[in-house]
Order: C-alpha cells, then sequence, then structure tokens
C-alpha cells in the first residue's frame, strides 16, 4: 500500500462519515414538497373529494380566525358527515370548540383526530399538530381537576380523565 | 493511472457533497413581524436582525410584516414569530407557538407596563374620576395600550361601554404616539399608553411627561418576543434563540451596501430568555377582560 492508497482510503472514510453526519442532521426534517394533500387523497380515494375538503377546511380555518364560531361549526358538521374517516373535520371541529372555550369537548374531537390520521402527531410532516394539542390537553385536566374539586363524588368524569391521560401518552410517543 | 483516477473520483464525490442550505430551491424560512407603527418601520427596523441572524445560523430567512389583527390568520404559514405578548399567548393555546426570547427595550427591560394618563391641568386625579370622560386607546391586541388598562378601568368600577362618554382608537399608523398626543393636545380627557413609548416620547423631547398625570400603571408584563410554530425542527429553534440570545450591540451586518448595529436599527437593548409561565400574568388578564383567546361569545 502506497501512500497514494492511504490518502484514498482516507478520503473514503471522510466520505462515509460525512454522510452519516449529515443523514443524523436532517433526520427529522419534512421531505421536500411534502404537503398534507398525498395523505387525503389517498384516505378519501378520490381527488376532487380531497381538493373539496381541503378547500373547506381552509374556508373553516378563515371563518375561526374571524371569530364567525356558528358559521364554522355548521361547515364543520357538514364535513363531519361527508368524510366520517378523515381526521381535518374533527381537529376542525376541535379547534371551534376550543374558541367556545369548552376543552373537554374539544380534547374527545382531537382524540378523534388523531386516531383517524396520526400525521397530527408526527413532526416530520406538515399536519403536525403536537404542540396545540398538548396545550387543549392541559386545559382540558385544569378544568376536570376544578370540576371535580367542586363535585369529588362526579364518577362521570373518571372517562374524561382517562382520555386525557391517553392523549398525554399519544402526545408524549408522538414523534415530535 | 487506474488509482488516480479512482482517487479523483472520490474527491469529486466529496466535493459534490453539497449542505442542503447551498442546494438551490432549498425552503427559506418565514419570519413574521408584527406590524409595531407601520409596515416600513417594522421592515427598517427588523430586516438587519433578520439578514444577521440568516448568516449567523446559514439559513435563508424570508421577512413578512403582519398588521396585528391579521397575524393569527397567517401563523400557520409562518416558522418564526415576532409580535407582543398578547399574540403570543393567542397563538400558543390555538396555533402551538413556542416562546424563545422576549426583547428588552427602555426601564423595565424584557417587561413593560400600560399607563393610563391625564393632561396634569384637567385636575384628574383618580381613575373613577373617568366616569362620563372621554377616552383614547391604542390598537385592541396590544397587552400594553388596551388590555391591560381595560382591566385597570373594569378592577376600579369603570366599564368603558357604560361608563365613559365615548372612548376612541386611533386610525392607521403610530396609533401609541397618536394616543399620547391627543391626550396631550386635550382632544381626550385620558389616554391609554404603553410605557416603553411615553419614554420614549420624553427622551426625544416631543412630549414633557410633567405635563401629564398618570392615573393607573400596570404590573409589569413581557412585551415583544420572538416564537417559534410547531413545523419548526427543534434543532433550528435552539439555534435561533442562542444566536438571539447572544447578539450584543456590537454585533453588525451589511445591508444595501450600509454596516449597521443590528440591536440600535431594531431599537431594542438585547434579548432575554423567558418561560412560557412568564405570560400567565396576561392570560390571567385576558379572562378578566374577556379578550382572545378566552373570549366568551
Amino acid at each position: 500500500m502506497d501512500r497514494l492508497d492511504r490518502i484514498a482510503i482516507a478520503a473514503f472514510a471522510v466520505l462515509l462519515v460525512s454522510a452519516a453526519v449529515l443523514m443524523v442532521q436532517h433526520r427529522d426534517e419534512p421531505k421536500t414538497g411534502q404537503t398534507d394533500q398525498p395523505r387525503m387523497v389517498a384516505a378519501a380515494g378520490d381527488p376532487g373529494a380531497a381538493a373539496e375538503l381541503d378547500q373547506k377546511s381552509k374556508l373553516i380555518r378563515t371563518l375561526i380566525e374571524s371569530e364567525s364560531l356558528a358559521r364554522a361549526e355548521a361547515l364543520v358538521q357538514e364535513l363531519l358527515v361527508k368524510y366520517p374517516y378523515q381526521g381535518e373535520p374533527h381537529m376542525l371541529h376541535g379547534d371551534v370548540l376550543m374558541r367556545k372555550q369548552e376543552p373537554v369537548k374539544a380534547m374527545h374531537e382531537y382524540k378523534q383526530a388523531i386516531e383517524l390520521n396520526p400525521d397530527y402527531l408526527d413532526k416530520k410532516t406538515p399536519l403536525f399538530q403536537g404542540k396545540k394539542l398538548k396545550v387543549a390537553v392541559g386545559e382540558a385536566l385544569a378544568e376536570i381537576e376544578d370540576r371535580l374539586r367542586r363535585d369529588p363524588a362526579d364518577t362521570s368524569l373518571k372517562s374524561e380523565k382517562k382520555t386525557i391521560y391517553y392523549l398525554y401518552r399519544k402526545i408524549a410517543g408522538s414523534c415530535g | 493511472m487506474k488509482r488516480i483516477g479512482i482517487f479523483f473520483l472520490l474527491i469529486l464525490s466529496t466535493l459534490s457533497c453539497q449542505k442542503p442550505a447551498q442546494q438551490a430551491g432549498e425552503r427559506a424560512y418565514r419570519i413574521g413581524y408584527m406590524i409595531c407603527n407601520s409596515e416600513q418601520e417594522t421592515l427598517d427596523r427588523f430586516r438587519p436582525l433578520t439578514a444577521y441572524l440568516a448568516k449567523k445560523l446559514g439559513v435563508r430567512f424570508e421577512i413578512q410584516a403582519i398588521d396585528t389583527v391579521d397575524f393569527t390568520r397567517e401563523a400557520d404559514n409562518l416558522d418564526f414569530t415576532h409580535t407582543n405578548s398578547l399574540l403570543y399567548v393567542i397563538m400558543h393555546r390555538n396555533q402551538g407557538v413556542d416562546i424563545l426570547a422576549a426583547e428588552q427595550a427602555g426601564s423595565l427591560g424584557a417587561r413593560a407596563k400600560g399607563l393610563i394618563i391625564a393632561p396634569k391641568k384637567s385636575g384628574i386625579g383618580n381613575l373613577r374620576q373617568l366616569k362620563g370622560r372621554t377616552m383614547v386607546f391604542g390598537p385592541m391586541l396590544g397587552p400594553t395600550s388596551y388590555m391591560a388598562q381595560l382591566d385597570l378601568l373594569l378592577k376600579n368600577g369603570i366599564d368603558p361601554e357604560n361608563d365613559l362618554s365615548s372612548y376612541a382608537i386611533p386610525p392607521g399608523t403610530f396609533k401609541h404616539e397618536k394616543v399620547i398626543y391627543g391626550v396631550m393636545l386635550g382632544k381626550y380627557d385620558a389616554g391609554a399608553a404603553p410605557l416603553l413609548d411615553f419614554e420614549r416620547m420624553a427622551a426625544d423631547g416631543r412630549i414633557d411627561p410633567n405635563e401629564f398625570v398618570v392615573l393607573a400603571e400596570s404590573e409589569p408584563i413581557p412585551y415583544c418576543n420572538f416564537g417559534v410554530t410547531q413545523k419548526v425542527d427543534e434543532a433550528l429553534a435552539k439555534r435561533f434563540k442562542e444566536a438571539l440570545l447572544g447578539i450584543t450591540r456590537k454585533d453588525t451586518v451589511e445591508i444595501d451596501g450600509e454596516v449597521v448595529k443590528v440591536l440600535e436599527r431594531a431599537n431594542v437593548d438585547g434579548y432575554e430568555a423567558v418561560r412560557d409561565r412568564d405570560f400567565d400574568g396576561i392570560r390571567d388578564m385576558a379572562k378578566r377582560t374577556n379578550m382572545p383567546p378566552y373570549q366568551r361569545y
């Protein structure tokens, strides 16, 4: 093995290490050009339906931010009936309920949303909503604890509390 | 010869391993800056800071000046946010924005206070004497130009809707200055102004603080801050925060052929680490005053 062989081997090793470092550095980044559309198309099985869902979801988000909660909720109800296997209508319903200061009800909608579309808890996707959900679940827990303080014998809150800790586990175990 | 060929192939492969930031079409991160006084003023203040951060982090940033009332609509399209503390509280709850650093400016550093002021010559000496009087407020989503003062009024038994003869919010740009001038020139009996703007106008010699009486001042609360939206990689958010906390008065950046001091141009003294729970006072205030994100319809 002469000097040139040794340089070539060293260069090869540097190349391998660089590749490994780059892979580790960028493993958590979303893939270029990745959007929420493909999953919706696949789930709806119909590009037209996915486009409609996307369009109406944007409209609902605008209504929510404009504080037109009644109109937003009416549109959400339509989507819930039309797309029962999509997570987005549940996510939007949760958002409306949070604006109405009903975090416990919102938590149930968020639960359905992440069960129908786990991407909401996957930071590698543009759908990630984990931080928002954590805040909502925290508020739901505070409300339940407050209700329990007022009425410690209230057994109806047992399942609500279980749902909260189920969501905490899901959020803690998510890719976020 | 064959070995030399392999060697050069390896060198070529190594050199072709560009970082993603150098590749064409690489993603630019968007920073939304809440418009403070005017769009132009906001861009002038924060373009150098953004350029400095881009250079420091090796990341491409796009800058966007956004009106206060439109900010939450844009939040999902942004990567980093620069807003007042009430907007942060709203976006933390509704969009999952996390806090990175608070801005230091004025005598209270990374805190701010809202004042209720009146002309000294008016003879008004306390909040209860505002019943039946006129008042001018700053922008509605301003924590120290509206919410804090509304809280003070309500605590002192003054409901602006029922107890003032009328109240107004100035239109257009530079609302805080318009409030202070409106009170100084006697157009309104009292006004709601941030301490920071009051101090700056006094330091510039544009107002004489002795011509005013401060009827009430709020508790100190965090004010402008940088946040990060939930889609941004944690490692980049951490680097962004460290870069902000590390900026000193001496740091400069070249922009439009001019070397400018980053903090001086941004009109801030520095950045300070802050936790989400430091904003709990603002949350309590928002609940008491029925303001977003806890508004009940």
